[in-house]
């Protein structure tokens, strides 16, 4: 498969940089493969440093999100995308084009489109969890494939571990606030506003998940201050004290677990009920959320970045997530109402980012179960495997990374379909979640050792950095 | 469709008469036992554990079977001197309903109503293990609300709660049929309105319920054998238990259904009724294709839709997984995270037989997790893993049903904790009855414990919504239930709170081990560790005996108890 490399990066020396390589490229060789960055590169140290993690639950129709325009390659052309997609098609003249033109976004996604327009959008394309590179022969000889495909449970698993096998529950998430560190005493730089996750969870790093509209208290009866109307209780913070340390020596690990996670309630709730709540000192200027739950989760978010450094944070690890993605059916009135939530929510999340001044500072990246299927099942669609994902911020080098897939319906070598009757666009990555992963978290200061701990499959791949970071 | 009626859910005093759904009873009983012919045959031995010896042993076992020990019942089964007898007693019992209360209210896009006669019933009405067991089971056949087309439906979502209710102790295959044909299920899981595929229109059937009912509701993911553990290869590999062409013949199958009573395919002009009657064929848009099954199985071509689905689910109930699959996840929602595989193993085998040659019987298997040695024992004989965290409004419930907790004064009866709206338990603890995130439900059944060592396979599913917030939150509602919402709150101020009546306990706390024994037994299940024991035994001495200070005696040991980690684990 020859496919020529993507829209170009836009700024000048990025381009520079990347017709540099090119020059140097075997012909055929995509731009996926170019050895941008890599293991030479030394781990970023200086300044501070967030990355953000919108996790569209449910496997988000990203072929919807991000669509060919005037790229003018068969099977990857508009006119294949028209015909595949059927009556989900978007038409031409709505999508708004990003860099070159070659590509577009929904023309629900404004924001998306702007964020392009000043160099600040990345866009990942085909990318999903993978052992290795993976060939069409290779899925129905079913070799080395990631586990539990098209489930959705598994592959959120494996987008958020990085890897291709179910037996880890480690995050990279987690694994980047790892290699952060934690002084002790102090909550860890590690939040999630979206709920518990496998992307944050690790071994030796906890994160603090918060709310996006309850207002933090502090957990009365074990600190003698608090509620003290009730006037035992600073006399019961002694007996409180005595229990969570006897639970914490219970021989059974759910007494363990139950002390350890109200003792983490109590330095969580103490630490940030002044940096999260809905105070003057806190303005981030996000307005008119109403309802908008991802909004309200990334108020949370800029609220926690504006008070880095108050928090002794200079690097920080975010989760956000907002389900209803999994639009099965009634996806034509569905995906509106959630591509225009997002829209606004990343829309108002710039703003705020650019007000306080930290945009370079700041990468935000979508993240999804899976791809769906190009076709439709009458009025929605199902799980697939590859999909597209969005890298968002100042630090970003603007452009297309990957190698786009062929969306036609005959002879197609990137479905899994065996026939032509089988082919439902569900679609085999070019791009592995790890070769994604690493990117970001190289980004945030990881080592290549840390890197190659986290994502024991890099190796298998020819590029360790995919090169959409500055 | 069959249309018998009345017998099929008797629930008295019912506005509208939940509607038969699916094959009746009958049939399906037989259907059970038919398909039973064959399986293996040896003596089928069904748990007869024996009675509670202590007070304690009695909390236990209701804080497992009920929404939580309350004084009544704890003297009900030591009356009863026998688990199994407590068990005959509670199907004797009227199933409540929510759906009248619901209806009575009048707006079937206000939620309110749903959870406000839920939390009456699980305060005021006997029929506890039914309930229980229909929560347990709303966490597996799960629907939520937070589904904007469901947010309007709160008949239809009230009539699936009770049919899941009236089906807590008949047969799972009927269940699983009357699940699958369940309108709110079929806009749930968009297994409504699927249609065959249509090549010229370029469109194929929709995957969803398919995947779902095989993954989440019956078989999971690998192959187990019967005590639950995953089956492995030659090589040491699990075995998937589905690909995804089986998903694609399976979505085959559930085409062709409908709302009942439109006049097409498409109608938007839906009746409120038709949002709670099963979903009907329409064979125009079945797909009438040959389909391969679970195993090899195969559906000729020709057949109705309603043949169909009655093959396909066949085939699913018959397949080994789904004794292990399901006595699992129930084991997890009642008795505990991490049980033995014997445990599952004979949990399953009363799936699998019930002693009478009946596959599917969930009386047998509620009866056989609740009576087994290790939900009897376990604390005892595995005291390192045995128990589970409890489901965050299980405090609360158990809580209030310690204290006979009365309503509000108001007239609708309702229960509240101090925040005006009953709503808000869910803001507060991250749970509410059919508001799950997704089809996943609230939490994972493999959830592991936060920070747990690499590779380790102890899990607790309900720590997944026990964030840094709502455990502060739910300990600061319960403390403020403790110590201000109880009896003593002057009328005037309460409204609309409940309260907890702690008279029983201020006229023994002049005794101050007679009340710890007396709230050892009734909150943790006589598990009150010694250390945290006499450190509220410390505390609760400095209070005086007049009426101010055996008040603060009660509070303070009820808090120490209720605020401690301790509570939150259920062994």
């Amino acid at each position: 498969m020859t496919n020529p490399p993507l829209t170009l990066p836009r700024s000048t020396t990025t381009r520079r940089r990347f017709l540099a390589m090119a020059g140097t490229a075997a012909a055929g060789v995509t731009l996926s493969t170019m050895p941008f960055g890599g293991p030479a590169r030394a781990a970023q140290t200086t300044g501070p440093r967030t990355l953000v993690c919108i996790f569209l639950s449910g496997g988000a129709d990203s072929f919807n999100m991000y669509m060919p325009l005037d790229h003018d390659v068969a099977g990857q052309d508009y006119d294949t995308y028209r015909t595949t997609r059927g009556g989900f098609a978007v038409p031409a003249t709505d999508i708004l084009p990003v860099g070159n033109g070659d590509f577009g976004v929904h023309p629900l996604l404004p924001s998306v489109a702007a964020l392009a327009e000043s160099n600040r959008l990345a866009t990942v394309v085909n990318v999903g969890p993978l052992a290795r590179p993976t060939t069409k022969a290779d899925y129905l000889a079913q070799k080395a494939l990631p586990q539990n495909l098209f489930t959705h449970d598994a592959q959120r698993k494996l987008w958020q571990t990085g890897q291709s096998t179910l037996t880890s529950g480690q995050g990279w998430g987690g694994a980047v606030a790892n290699s952060i560190g934690t002084p002790t005493g102090q909550v860890s730089p590690s939040f999630s506003i979206g709920g518990s996750n496998v992307w944050q969870s690790n071994t030796d790093t906890t994160y603090s998940r918060l709310s996006p509209t309850v207002r933090i208290q502090r957990l009365a009866g074990y600190d003698g201050s608090l509620w003290n109307w009730i006037p035992s209780l600073s006399e019961m913070e002694g007996v409180m004290a005595s229990a969570l340390e006897e639970a914490a020596g219970s021989t059974n690990i759910l007494d363990q677990a139950a002390s350890t996670t109200i003792g983490q309630s109590i330095l969580a709730t103490e630490a940030l009920q002044e940096a999260t709540a809905d105070t003057e000192a806190n303005e981030v200027g996000m307005e008119d959320l109403g309802r908008n739950r991802l909004a309200l989760q990334l108020q949370q978010v800029a609220r926690l970045i504006k008070n880095r450094s108050s928090l002794g944070m200079d690097r920080q690890v975010f989760f956000v997530r907002i389900g209803g993605w999994d639009t099965h059916g009634q996806q034509a009135e569905r995906l509106p109402v959630l591509l225009s939530g997002l829209n606004q929510a990343i829309g108002s999340f710039q703003g705020a980012l650019d007000g306080l001044g930290v945009a370079d500072s700041v990468t935000t990246f979508t993240a999804s179960d899976f791809g769906r299927t190009l076709t439709i099942n009458g009025d929605g669609t199902d799980h697939g495997w590859g999909g597209h994902a969005f890298v968002m911020g100042g630090a970003v080098n603007p452009g297309a990374y990957g190698t786009f897939p062929s969306y036609s319906l005959e002879n197609n070598p990137d479905d899994v379909g065996e026939n032509s009757r089988d082919f439902a666009g569900r679609l085999i990555p070019s791009t592995a979640v790890c070769q994604h992963s690493a990117t970001l978290a190289r980004w945030m200061g990881m080592t290549e050792a840390e890197i190659d701990q986290t994502f024991p499959e890099l190796g298998n791949f020819p590029t360790r950095d995919l090169g959409f970071m500055r | 469709m069959s249309t018998n009626s009345g017998s099929t859910f008797p629930i008295p005093g019912a506005v509208f008469d939940l509607p038969p759904v699916g094959p009746a009873p009958k049939e399906l009983a037989n259907l059970g036992r038919k398909l039973a012919t064959g399986t293996a045959s040896a003596p089928v031995v069904l748990p007869t554990a024996g009675g509670p010896e202590t007070p304690a042993d009695a909390v236990r076992f209701l804080n497992q079977a009920t929404f939580g020990a309350s004084p009544e019942t704890i003297d009900e089964l030591l009356s009863l001197g026998s688990y199994s007898a407590w068990i005959d007693r509670q199907l004797t019992l009227t199933p409540s309903a929510t759906r009248p209360f619901v209806a009575a209210a009048g707006n079937s896009s206000n939620s309110n109503p749903r959870h406000h006669i839920w939390w009456q019933n699980l305060m005021e009405q006997p029929d506890q293990l039914r309930q229980r067991m229909a929560f347990a089971w709303s966490q597996i056949f799960v629907v939520s609300d937070r589904d904007y087309i469901l947010s309007n439906s709160q008949y239809g979502m009230c009539n699936y709660y009770d049919m899941l209710a009236a089906g807590a102790f008949g047969n799972f295959r009927t269940l699983l049929e009357q699940v699958t044909l369940h309108p709110v299920m079929g806009v749930y899981l968009s297994m409504l309105r699927n249609e065959k595929a249509d090549r010229s229109r370029n469109i194929r059937p929709d995957e969803n319920f398919a995947r779902e009912v095989l993954q989440l509701f019956t078989i999971g993911l690998w192959e187990l054998a019967p005590d639950g553990q995953p089956r492995t290869d030659s090589a040491g590999q699990p075995i998937p238990t589905f690909d995804q062409v089986l998903v694609e013949e399976f979505a085959k199958v559930f085409t062709g259904w409908n709302f009942d009573n439109v006049r097409s395919w498409t109608d938007n002009n839906i009746p409120q009724l038709s949002r709670e009657t099963p979903m009907v064929a329409d064979e125009a848009f079945h797909d009438t294709t040959a389909k391969t099954l679970l195993g090899g199985e195969t559906i000729p071509s020709g057949g109705t839709a309603q043949q169909d689905l009655t093959a396909a689910l066949d085939n699913i109930f018959n397949h080994q997984n789904v004794g292990p699959f399901v006595a699992h996840l129930l084991i997890q929602r009642l008795v505990t995270s991490n049980p033995t595989p014997e445990y599952v193993g004979r949990v399953a085998a009363a799936f699998a037989n019930n002693g009478q040659g009946v596959r599917g019987d969930l009386e047998a298997v509620t009866r056989a997790i609740l009576l087994d040695p290790e939900a009897r024992d376990g604390h005892t004989t595995q005291p390192d893993t045995f128990g589970k965290v409890k489901e965050p409004i299980m405090r609360l419930s158990q809580v209030w049903r310690a204290f006979d907790a009365q309503p509000g004064p108001e007239a609708d009866g309702v229960y509240r904790p101090y925040a005006t709206s009953i709503e808000t338990i869910e803001t507060v603890t991250g749970q509410g009855v059919m508001r799950s995130p997704s089809v996943f439900n609230f939490f994972l059944p493999d959830n592991p414990i936060p920070g747990s060592a690499p590779g380790s396979t102890v899990v607790a599913p309900e720590m997944q919504i026990l964030t840094e917030i709502n455990i502060a939150s739910t300990n600061n509602m319960l403390l403020q239930q403790i110590y201000s919402d109880n009896h003593t709150r002057d009328a005037g101020m309460r409204a609309p709170i409940a309260q907890i009546q702690l008279q029983p306990e201020v006229a023994m706390a002049g005794d101050i081990d007679v009340l710890l024994d007396h709230l050892d037994t009734l909150l943790m299940a006589g598990q009150l560790p010694p250390g945290l024991r006499a450190a509220i035994r410390t505390q609760i001495a400095t209070h005086p005996t007049d009426a101010e200070g055996l008040l603060a005696r009660v509070t303070d040991a009820i808090y120490g108890m209720v605020g401690s980690p301790f509570h939150l684990v259920q062994k």
